[in-house]
């Protein structure tokens, strides 16, 4: 599959090194000489220095033979110009990034098939977070049947420092699947030898009634966050405090800049918005702001992140989030410290990810800190492992099936659980492994 | 400051006033009262002479008004507007002395209706519309001066400067006020002209109609019958309830209500007014359950608009109702219509703002370091006029206190002997521009026992409490004066 991606900055560059690790034909436009050259030596991709936004350079890049068109340069107008130029000559599905909510009302008529606002992202994400503090993610699939849980393990966990094959024979009398641990930024699918241990960041499958037990198994308790603090006056920062007012969550922000916190308060009735030191530990006294459920830091400078989080935990507030600019901080700091991490970049290109369909696959579910990703696929007939039960199939070790749904029920497999055409599996896979999942099962 | 331009525009306005003066000149023609008929031309000569000179001797000097310029024009033409109002009262021989003259116009430009006459039904028909019509202009006056002086104080007409000019003018006056005053009269001309019709096809006849419309509109509160609204029918009185009630909201929300009449219910200021007056009305039914229903509902409703628009017209003698409600009724007098009506008092918005105010500083205590923006409804107050509303309000306070300390005295001295209810009801009432207040000076009474030195002082507070304390005020600071 041909995908031509506007723009080789963070989100670009990004998007671009996951699709063509995954083994898709991917085309970067790129204006700044430099930039160009350095992608280039990166990412296996083809990389054209030019502007995106100029047909000629479209069609050089072989947008009109393409199956999808992204475009994520820093600014909404050439990205929606050249989506508009890409519908011209005839691409088929068009994605860019707009930021301005007055130019995505009519961005549509232009030709662009989804908008995707990196801010808007991120504050959805932190959102999640903060709804279901004590767990990182929760997916749902197969109409909500399946639970994809995320979280972090501590120390005093009852599975910490447990391989599977010996948690398993603890825990037993229902189905759970630990699929996948993310450690130091690592992605290791889970095999029976694999231990657990404190810091790691487990995924696991269950069935949805069985939630509550596989939290207690991992030491994870769910607490929707009551009180938020915010720190940072960012685009993302307002747009997350007016997702947390919409859902009646107390929230409180922070920020230096006396006219932007002025504006915030201005604009958002309901935020309690300070004029102070988000790193301040008399700011966080005085103002109460310690007796948050959770604090996310959100100005745009990593380091000021990194320490109003820790500033934050170390007042008492149970759960930190910090934003970095930085991609390789977040996997590396999730966990450490602080009870996650997110980048703008990160979730937009996560965003768009999910959104891209490949073959039979789709894409369902992307990590902050992961770039592993939750595939649904359709067992086809012609499959030569239809029939088969999942041991006889010896699965690569960079993919595992977490889930089965077939017709009306959805359950979580164990080894000798078959697979029947027709079927569709839940796969966790790390990005190198999609395109093979689409080869076996298609 | 160049005096030669001050003397030019003042001269220019009383020179309007003197042409205004050949309208009661006029209907005292009509109705065949030839002696009043040229006394009252003469006083329009004579003022329309004066003016005429004064606005001739500096018209010469046509540079561009500062703002300064401004405010002492507006505090100096109302007084003098005032001076030449007396005429027709004196040349008349209607009211004999000079003070009583000088009280009763200026309870008229400055629409407020405390009268002394006893008897206004004896007056004749030129100087009872000369009464009505000084009400009128005054109401026209504060329409123009709430689009074009007001808002450059930050304290009165906030609501209209934002809504009507199209950006801030700090320095000197625009021209495009004249336009907005134009589309405000229109509105004002429109509703007086309904009102004496809808009057006119009750029990009233075309003269009351008249003089009822000009004085509702304005907020007056100036009658034509010694009984106030109360020897009118039901008709007329719901009539006079609906339109004071017009009368005390904006006239710039009015007009822009007439392409969208939601836009009502999405003011902040109108729905504290409506809500002032609804819950005021049955507080005030509550206390005086007693009799037909239908007359404690009209009589309730009517009393109560009429203190908050600070129209003044009585149907029901509330000096006689129960003692909380008669608190309640000097309180009402601190209330006032809307910013940008044509009532007097506080405003309900200076009252939203200053509760707001202070709510955002009680939060402040718990969040000494937050960061809360003052706010109406919806719309965001800047603290310029915050702080300005919250030094309004203590000004307004001095001053009724100050004022009722002076007039005690000055009433024990000349052995009047006024009690606290009397003095502190005189005060806020002619400093609000309602009119009748409770006790001595009760809608049953008058102000003819009054002083002479104290209506002195009640004619001039009406003025300062008119032009919103400020302009008047800053006759006296010496900056003003100062080149």
């Amino acid at each position: 599959m041909r995908i031509v991606v506007i723009g080789a900055g963070a989100v670009g560059s990004h998007l671009a090194e996951r699709l063509s690790v995954e083994g898709q034909d991917v085309v970067v436009v790129e204006s700044d000489q430099r930039t160009a050259v350095d992608v280039q030596e990166e990412i296996d991709c083809l990389v054209i220095n030019g502007n995106g936004s100029s047909q000629e350079i479209l069609e050089q890049a072989g947008a009109d033979k393409a199956d999808l068109f992204i475009a994520v340069t820093s600014s909404d107008a050439v990205n929606v110009l050249s989506a508009h130029a890409a519908a011209k000559i005839g691409t088929p599905r068009r994605i860019a990034r707009v930021e301005d909510p007055q130019l995505r009302a009519g961005a549509a008529a232009l030709g662009v098939d989804l908008l995707i606002d990196p801010g808007d992202a991120t504050a959805r994400e932190l959102e999640l977070l903060v709804r279901q503090r004590g767990v990182s993610e929760v997916h749902e699939f197969a109409g909500g049947r399946l639970e994809l849980i995320g979280g972090y393990i501590g120390p005093d966990a009852p599975a910490s420092g447990m391989a599977l094959e010996e948690l398993r024979q603890q825990v037993s009398g229902w189905s759970w699947l630990i699929a996948a641990i993310i450690r130091h930024g690592e992605t290791i699918i889970a095999r029976g030898g694999t231990r657990i241990l404190p810091g790691d960041h487990v995924l696991i499958m269950v069935e949805t009634d069985k939630a509550g037990a596989a939290l207690d198994m991992l030491g994870l308790h769910l607490e929707p966050a009551r009180k938020v603090v915010i720190l940072g006056a960012t685009r993302v920062a307002e747009l997350t405090a007016k997702r947390l007012c919409r859902k009646n969550i107390q929230t409180v922000l922070v920020d230096q800049d006396p006219d932007r916190v002025r504006r915030i308060a201005t604009d958002n009735p309901r935020v309690v918005a300070i004029n102070g030191d988000p790193t301040d530990p008399k700011l966080f006294h005085s103002e109460g702001l310690d007796s948050a459920d959770a604090a996310l830091a959100l100005t745009g400078w990593d380091e000021i992140n990194i320490l109003g989080s820790l500033v934050a935990k170390a007042m008492g507030v149970p759960t930190a989030v910090a934003r970095f600019h930085r991609l390789d901080l977040v996997s590396l700091l999730a966990g450490v410290g602080i009870d996650g991490a997110v980048s703008s970049r990160l979730s937009a290109a996560n965003e768009i990810l999910r959104f891209v369909r490949r073959g039979r696959i789709h894409s369902v579910v992307t990590f902050q800190d992961s770039d592993a990703e939750a595939l649904e696929i359709e067992v086809d007939d012609s499959s030569e492992f239809a029939g088969k039960s999942l041991r006889d199939i010896h699965l690569p070790h960079d993919m595992i099936v977490g889930g089965i749904v077939r017709a009306d029920r959805a359950f979580v497999p164990r080894g000798q659980s078959k697979v029947k055409a027709g079927d569709r599996l839940i796969v966790i896979a790390l990005p190198g492994a999609i395109q093979l999942v689409g080869e076996l099962f298609g | 400051m160049s005096f030669k331009r001050l003397l030019s525009i003042i001269g220019a306005v009383v020179g309007a006033i003197g042409v205004a003066m050949l309208a009661p000149a006029l209907v005292a023609l009509i109705y065949r009262e030839n002696g009043d008929a040229g006394q009252i031309a003469l006083a329009a000569l004579v003022t329309a002479g004066a003016g005429g000179w004064a606005w001739h001797y500096g018209k010469s000097d046509r540079t561009q008004l500062t703002a300064r310029e401004g405010f002492a024009i507006v505090g100096l033409s109302w007084i003098a507007m005032t001076f030449f109002g007396t005429l027709p009262y004196l040349f008349t021989g209607a009211i004999s002395s000079f003070t009583d003259a000088f009280f009763e116009t200026a309870a008229g430009f400055s629409t407020t209706g405390a009268s002394i006459v006893p008897d206004p039904g004896a007056l004749a028909k030129g100087i009872l519309f000369w009464r009505a019509f000084t009400q009128w202009i005054g109401g026209m006056g504060i329409i123009v001066l709430s689009v074009a002086i007001l808002p450059l104080l930050g304290v009165g007409g906030v609501e209209l400067a934002r809504a009507e000019s199209p950006g801030p003018t700090p320095d000197r006056l625009t021209p495009r006020f004249r336009e907005t005053a134009k589309r405000l009269w229109l509105v004002y001309l429109g509703f007086t002209v309904a009102e004496t019709l809808l009057l006119w096809a009750g029990d009233m006849t075309l003269f009351e109609a008249v003089a009822h419309s000009f004085t509702t509109m304005s907020t007056g509160g100036f009658g034509t019958d010694v009984r106030s609204m109360a020897g009118f029918s039901a008709y007329a009185q719901w009539v006079v309830i609906a339109f004071m009630f017009l009368a005390g909201a904006s006239f710039a929300l009015h007009f822009r209500a007439l392409y969208k009449p939601r836009d009502y219910l999405k003011n902040a200021e109108f729905r504290l007014y409506g809500g002032i007056i609804i819950v005021a009305s049955i507080a005030a039914a509550a206390g005086t359950w007693t009799g037909a229903v239908g007359d404690i509902i009209r009589d309730s409703l009517f009393t109560i608009t009429s203190l908050v628009t600070t129209t003044g017209y009585a149907t029901a003698d509330f000096g006689i109702w129960p003692a909380a409600l008669q608190i309640m009724i000097l309180g009402l007098m601190f209330v006032g219509g809307m910013a940008g009506s044509t009532g007097g008092s506080m405003k309900p918005y200076r009252l939203g703002v200053l509760y707001q105010a202070s709510k955002a500083d009680l939060r402040k205590v718990i969040h000494p370091k937050g960061v809360f923006v003052v706010r109406l409804g919806r719309d965001v107050v800047p603290d310029q006029i915050v702080q300005s509303v919250q030094s309004f309000f203590l000004l307004y306070m001095f001053i009724f206190m100050t004022g009722t300390l002076l007039f005690g005295v000055i009433t024990d001295i000349s052995g009047a002997g006024f009690d606290l209810v009397s003095s502190a009801s005189a005060v806020a009432s002619s400093f609000g521009n309602v009119g009748p207040g409770l006790a001595e000076v009760g809608p049953s009474s008058n102000y003819v026992a009054v002083p002479g030195v104290g209506k002195w002082l009640l004619a001039f507070l009406m003025i300062v409490g008119r032009l919103e304390i400020f302009p008047v005020i800053l006759l006296f600071t010496r900056e003003l004066w100062r080149r």
